[in-house]
């Protein structure tokens, strides 16, 4: 089941998972980017839109724990992968932003 | 560039790898050529801003990623690839999956450049063999610039060759690994690529660590990145992008045909151009689609189609793919350039149940995994032991893809469809299996694969086959034979029975060998742009 999600509904519900992750450290500053771009995924805009039906986001604004559902894999797989492909994460194994160019050191 | 003509010498369909070495080389020798493009051209900072390669954009994540994903489909997500509204196919979930890619310079936007020559025993059902292409072979290297080293393996020609980027510790690992083998078939060697490594130019490689997510400053061949500005502004050449071929015109029952039909995209149009010649260069699984709705009461099955070989014969190369972790490179820093990525070619042979051995060729990839494929491998561990793996192993990922030959069956074939695209035009069908034979090698690779990584100091190793068009080398559905019975064209790339009719791309390769088929696809362009110059010249000389 997938239904419209508003998308000021959908960064209110993107901001609540951020922080359920244990990712959010990272995660939080980025918070903007990571809404727009889970909005704009076809997987992770239907997974919150049903996240929001379960846990009547919409009204609630609050976020339970059982409320992720069968869709709480998918979510944190998301989050996961933002963090290890993060600017920050790739500094720290010493690949910075080089303008997309890989030479050596 | 020439104003829109409804007349011209040389119409040819299609500016991947088929249709632009022969636009060039025809353009340049004053003949009168259209390019009909059915898609538009990208702008030129698509792949630097718009799709860049790797996690630099929205960390690599678009509207189709999904999760869990299969590291090794990570390659067929990508926006450019046709969907079924728009594609040749209508690409059903569970059928063979057909990649496309609708726009200036065809599937050569995405390829990876891998650029090697056919050997002797590769043209055996070939009406000639490998020294009556090796000129052109050389031809074609020069002019797309191709990096690589001498290394005088029969099996493999060496070519004309530009200095390849300096190979990594992780290749040095594989190739030690492949010597240490001690079998002499068994290689591991520079790669061959269409790429600019030649440094200090506005398109020298900038190593991305990848070429098949696009590259952003053209240092990959593609047409429009090379040839296309060489003839761009000739009186005698015009592009026309947003032109759909539909079908090939002629009388019924002529011998010759007069020229195309096309759709123009943009406005919905449907529009006709004469030509003296038409070259077919859409792709194998195009061109078939053409010439089947060309059909007319004189051959209801379809142009070229008298003998029922169009679409019959698919072939794509079986392959398997291993991915590991190198232990040996746990914790090293990065002191090198990355270059593009997959810096070997490896050659072997596998042995079969029945004891007869094929032989197979593959590239050894390097890459940074900026965007975290890995991630599916450490499934289980917690958090803060995922980050402290990830940064010990992020420099020491090595995947090896191997492809072996495809084989011709006449079961295996594209033939009309039930459907139609978005713009009205009946699609084909695609009725491929995997050939049992291709089952056995793919595992025979897999099993060499392991022996290679393991001498390497693999750690897990993920694995996975595949021959369902995820090879993307797609040949034999017009193929090249003498004998009109077994074959769509002639030595000439002459459709048999149609005097003017041609066809140039991945479908007149009769038997698809181990090897990447694209630079034989290019060579044969430019032995046909050699042939038509002649042809012209000769009938003028008649005429005259
Ligand atoms: C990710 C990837 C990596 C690859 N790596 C390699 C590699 O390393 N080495 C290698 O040898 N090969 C590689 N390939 C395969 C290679 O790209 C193809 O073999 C080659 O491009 C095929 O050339 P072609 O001329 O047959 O078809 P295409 O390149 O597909 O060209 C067909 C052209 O026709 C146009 N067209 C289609 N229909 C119509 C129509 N109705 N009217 C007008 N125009 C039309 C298309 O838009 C396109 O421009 C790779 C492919 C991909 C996708």
């Amino acid at each position: 089941m997938s239904v419209k999600l508003t998308d000021d509904v959908g960064a209110a519900l993107v901001a609540a998972i951020v922080a359920r992750s244990p990712y959010r450290r990272a995660l939080t500053p980025m918070i903007g980017e990571i809404t727009r771009i889970a909005l704009a995924n076809n997987q992770i805009r239907a997974a919150l839109a049903d996240v929001a039906i379960r846990s009547n986001f919409e009204a609630t604004r609050t976020l339970g724990r059982r409320d992720l559902g069968p869709q709480r894999a998918t979510l944190m797989s998301f989050l996961e992968y933002v963090y290890f492909a993060s600017p920050a994460f790739l500094a720290s194994v010493g690949e910075g932003p080089k303008e997309g160019s890989h030479n050596g050191h | 560039m020439a104003i829109e003509a409804d007349h011209c010498d040389v119409a040819i369909v299609g500016t991947g790898a088929g249709g632009g070495i022969i636009a060039h080389r025809l353009a340049k020798a004053g003949l009168k050529v259209v390019s009909l493009e059915q898609g538009g051209r990208l702008p030129d900072d698509y792949f630097s801003e718009t799709a860049p390669p790797g996690a630099k954009l929205d960390f690599g994540i678009g509207p189709s990623t999904v999760w869990p994903a299969d590291p090794h489909d990570s390659l067929f997500v990508h926006p450019l690839f046709a969907d079924g509204a728009h594609g040749a196919t209508p690409r059903p979930a569970d059928g063979f999956r057909h990649f496309q890619i609708l726009k200036l310079n065809g599937l050569q936007n995405l390829w990876n450049g891998v650029s090697v020559r056919f050997c002797e025993a590769d043209f055996a059902g070939w009406p000639f063999g490998y020294d009556h292409l090796a000129d052109d072979y050389s031809q074609v290297e020069r002019l797309i610039t191709v990096c690589g080293t001498k290394e005088g393996i029969a099996e493999l020609p060496d070519g004309e060759f530009i200095p390849p980027k300096p190979l990594r510790p992780a290749d040095t690992m594989i190739v030690n690994a492949v010597k240490s083998l001690r079998e002499p078939f068994s290689h591991a060697i520079p790669n061959r690529k269409a790429i600019i490594t030649t440094p200090g130019l506005a398109n020298s490689c900038i190593s991305t660590g990848i070429c098949t997510s696009g590259c952003p400053v053209g240092a990959v061949y593609k047409f429009s990145a090379r040839l296309l500005p060489e003839i761009a502004g000739l009186d005698n050449y015009e592009l026309r992008t947003n032109a759909k071929v539909t079908r090939v015109l002629r009388e019924p029952g002529a011998e010759t045909v007069s020229g195309v039909e096309y759709i123009d995209t943009k406005t919905g149009e449907r529009r006709r151009l004469e030509a003296r010649f038409v070259v077919l260069a859409a792709g194998a699984i195009e061109t078939p689609r053409i010439l089947f709705n060309s059909a007319d009461d004189a051959d209801p099955a379809g142009l070229a189609n008298r003998t029922d070989r169009v679409g019959q014969g698919l072939q794509d190369n079986p392959k398997s793919v291993l991915s590991t972790s190198l232990l040996k490179l746990w914790g090293h820093k990065r002191t090198y350039d990355i270059g593009y990525g997959d810096l070997l070619i490896l050659m072997s042979r596998g042995k079969l149940p029945d004891g007869s051995d094929f032989p197979f060729i593959g590239h050894a990839i390097h890459g940074l995994p900026d965007v975290p494929h890995y991630l599916s491998g450490f499934a289980g561990f917690p958090p803060a032991v995922k980050i402290r793996m990830a940064r010990m192993m992020f420099h020491s990922y090595v995947t090896l893809g191997l492809f072996c030959a495809g084989e011709a069956r006449p079961e295996n074939r594209i033939r009309p469809g039930s459907t139609t695209d978005s713009d009205g035009v009946p699609q084909v069908t695609i009725d491929f299996t995997t050939p049992p034979a291709a089952r056995e090698q793919m595992a025979s690779m897999l099993k060499w694969g392991r022996k290679i990584l393991r001498k390497a100091s693999a750690t897990k190793i993920y694995e996975s086959i595949d021959n369902n068009g995820t090879g993307i080398h797609y040949a034999g559905t017009t193929a090249i034979s003498d004998d009109p019975s077994a074959g769509v064209v002639d030595r000439d790339l002459r459709c048999h029975g149609l005097d003017n009719l041609y066809v140039c791309d991945g479908g007149v390769i009769p038997n698809l060998p181990d090897k990447h088929l694209t630079l034989s696809i290019m060579a044969l362009s430019n032995r046909l742009g050699r042939h038509l110059e002649e042809r012209v010249q000769s009938e003028t000389k008649v005429a005259a």
